[in-house]
Parts: C-alpha cells; structure tokens; sequence
C-alpha cells in the first residue's frame, strides 16, 4: 500500500496489491474516470505511509472494494471535502459533488478510519482558486451541469498532491499543514533532483 | 514549526519489487471460528479464514468485504450482531478481525454488537503482545 504521485507532482493516486503477486495503480484521472491499471510510469515516486500495524491490507482491500461497486469508472471530480465523502462501498455520498485526485486518496484513508492529515486548518494557497476555475472550465466542456456546480464550490479548500504526498513520508499521522507542505515540497526537490 | 521525525524515504520504479505487503502474521489458525448453533449462513468467513490460512490473504479480506458490504447494503444489522457475538476472535487472524470492524466501521452505531466485538479484539490483541490501541485507532 502506497501513496504515489507523478513527475511534475500535480497528479496523485494509490499503489496497492490485487492479489498476493500483483500491484496496480488506483487513482481518480480526471471527472468520472476512476482507474485501476497495471502500473505504467505515469507514477514517478511512491511512499509507504506509516500506518497502524494490519491496516494497509485493509486500505488495499477498500479499494479493490471500490473498484469492484463503482462501475465504469463513475466517480465525480469536485472540490468536496474528504472527510465524510465515501460510503461503506466507496461511493460518493449523497450531497458530495465530487473529489479531486488528492482529496480522493485522503478519502479512501479517512473510510477506513485513517486520517493522513489534521484536515483543519488548511491553508488556501495563492493559486488554488484560480485552479479551481479552469478546472471548472475543462470539465464545462463535457459536462456543463457540473461545470456550474463546481464554480458554486469556488473557493475551496484544497488538499494538493504534493502535500498529501508529503503527509505519507511524515514519521506518524495525521500530519497538520505545515509538516505536509514541508514535507511535499522537499520530497518535490528530492524527486526532481533524479531527473 | 516541528517535523516530527519524518522519514524522507521516498521510493521510485516498480513496487512490485519493493515487497510492501505488510508484516507475517504470527497465529495459526483454527478449524472453526464461529459457534455451531448459529442460524445464519455464515460459510464465508470460514472460507476466509481457509484462504487466509492458503495465503491468499487478499482473497481472504474481498471475500469478508465483499459480504459484509452486502449484508450492510441489506440492512441485515441483526445478522451481523449475530455474526459479531458468535466468532471465535482467538481462532481468525488480526487482518481478518481487523476487516470487520474496517467494513463495518460506517454503521458502527447500528450495529449494537460491534463494540463488544471491538472490545474482545482488543483483548485479542493485547493478549497477543500487540499495542491494541494503536492497531485499532479510528475503528472503534
């Protein structure tokens, strides 16, 4: 059970075992296009968070859980909060617009009873909003309705890749912000300092 | 602000090779891990326990989510009350033990035989020389 996230650090899902010889990577893409794939470097690092002894089968087992109930992928990408947003069958609950790649990992973790992060207070950062907008422009191309309930969420809070990256290499959980983005932005520098 | 001692072991390439799949397990298992005279069909967890016990271990824990989860869906609450006062925790393995209180952990307060169950793994574990507290954070 890993948390993984791609060169550029702007884009996060999960590794976990399918069965007892196989990885797959786990990651919600873009507006309803949850996948599960043979890892294929779109991943560039991967961390192992410190979690409780026995609970990372568990994690790895909500997912394929997830996997198995949401069909085709159905998974809406939204700037809800994480906490609270999945049911017992990984589905969004009633009145969650939808997650981000981030917010999903920390939403999947948080189901089954495992906080990564203090998810409050989170700080805004200076460019969340107007990333939130063109979100909400891209996903207005196909899906306007969406679209139009997105802008109603802007502002909001955002929990970015790197953090929650950053929140996964901490030494314990639940991190707060500041040891998430101290720890996301060094292990950025640490990444890039492969290439 | 502190770090507190973060571990900035951040891997790369394949983690198929990196063998992250938890820790061995360290109990044996035991031909029956419910009491016989309970009316409900619950094979499946024997049949987990079988698995686990094959190791195949992530077979073990689908099949215990993948029941439950319907069991919920149904609202059969009483059936996993049921189910809770009736297995043997000593002869299922923690990951198994763990997966029930895992799955069920959303209808946590409909189920009024979940936290005696919680409370005898629990016991389980300290027995076994683990820290309870720790293994069992957020799940009660």
């Amino acid at each position: 059970m890993a948390v993984c996230i791609n060169q550029a650090f702007y884009h996060l899902g999960l590794y976990h075992a399918i069965d007892e010889q196989t990885i797959c990577q786990f990651h919600l893409a873009w507006h309803q296009d949850l996948k599960r794939e043979e890892i294929n470097g779109e991943f560039r690092a991967w961390s192992v968070p410190p979690l409780p002894r026995f609970r990372a089968p568990q994690v790895a087992a909500f997912c394929r859980l997830v996997f198995n109930r949401i069909k085709k992928g159905q998974m809406a990408y939204a700037f809800s909060s994480p906490v609270g947003a999945l049911s017992k069958s990984g589905a969004l609950k009633e009145g969650v617009l939808g997650l981000t790649c981030a917010s999903f990992v920390l939403a999947v973790f948080e189901a089954v009873g495992v906080d990564l992060v203090e998810y409050l207070p989170w700080e805004k950062g200076p460019k969340d909003e107007a990333w939130q907008h063109w979100i909400t422009k891209e996903i207005g191309k196909d899906d306007a309705g969406h679209a139009q309930r997105l802008a109603e969420q802007i502002p909001a809070l955002r929990y970015q890749p790197y953090q929650v990256f950053g929140a996964s290499l901490a030494g314990s959980i639940p991190v707060d912000f500041e040891e998430a983005e101290a720890l996301g932005v060094r292990a950025r520098e640490i990444v890039n300092s492969w290439s | 602000m502190a770090l507190t001692a973060p571990r900035l072991d951040v891997l790369i390439g394949d983690p198929s090779s990196g063998g992250h799949f938890g820790r061995q397990q360290t109990r044996q298992e035991s031909p029956s891990t419910l009491e016989e005279d309970v009316s409900y069909d619950f094979s499946w967890l024997q049949h987990a326990a079988e698995l686990y016990g094959g190791g195949q271990k992530a077979a073990a824990l689908d099949v215990v989510y993948d029941r439950v989860d319907r069991l919920l869906s149904a609202a059969e609450y009483k059936q996993l009350d049921v189910l809770f006062s009736n297995i043997f925790v000593e002869n299922l393995p923690p990951e198994l033990l763990l997966a029930l209180l895992t799955v069920t952990l959303p209808a946590a307060g409909k189920l009024v035989g979940r936290l005696a169950f919680y409370d005898q793994v629990w016991y389980s574990l300290e027995q076994a020389g683990e820290s309870a507290d720790e293994i069992l954070h957020g799940l009660e």
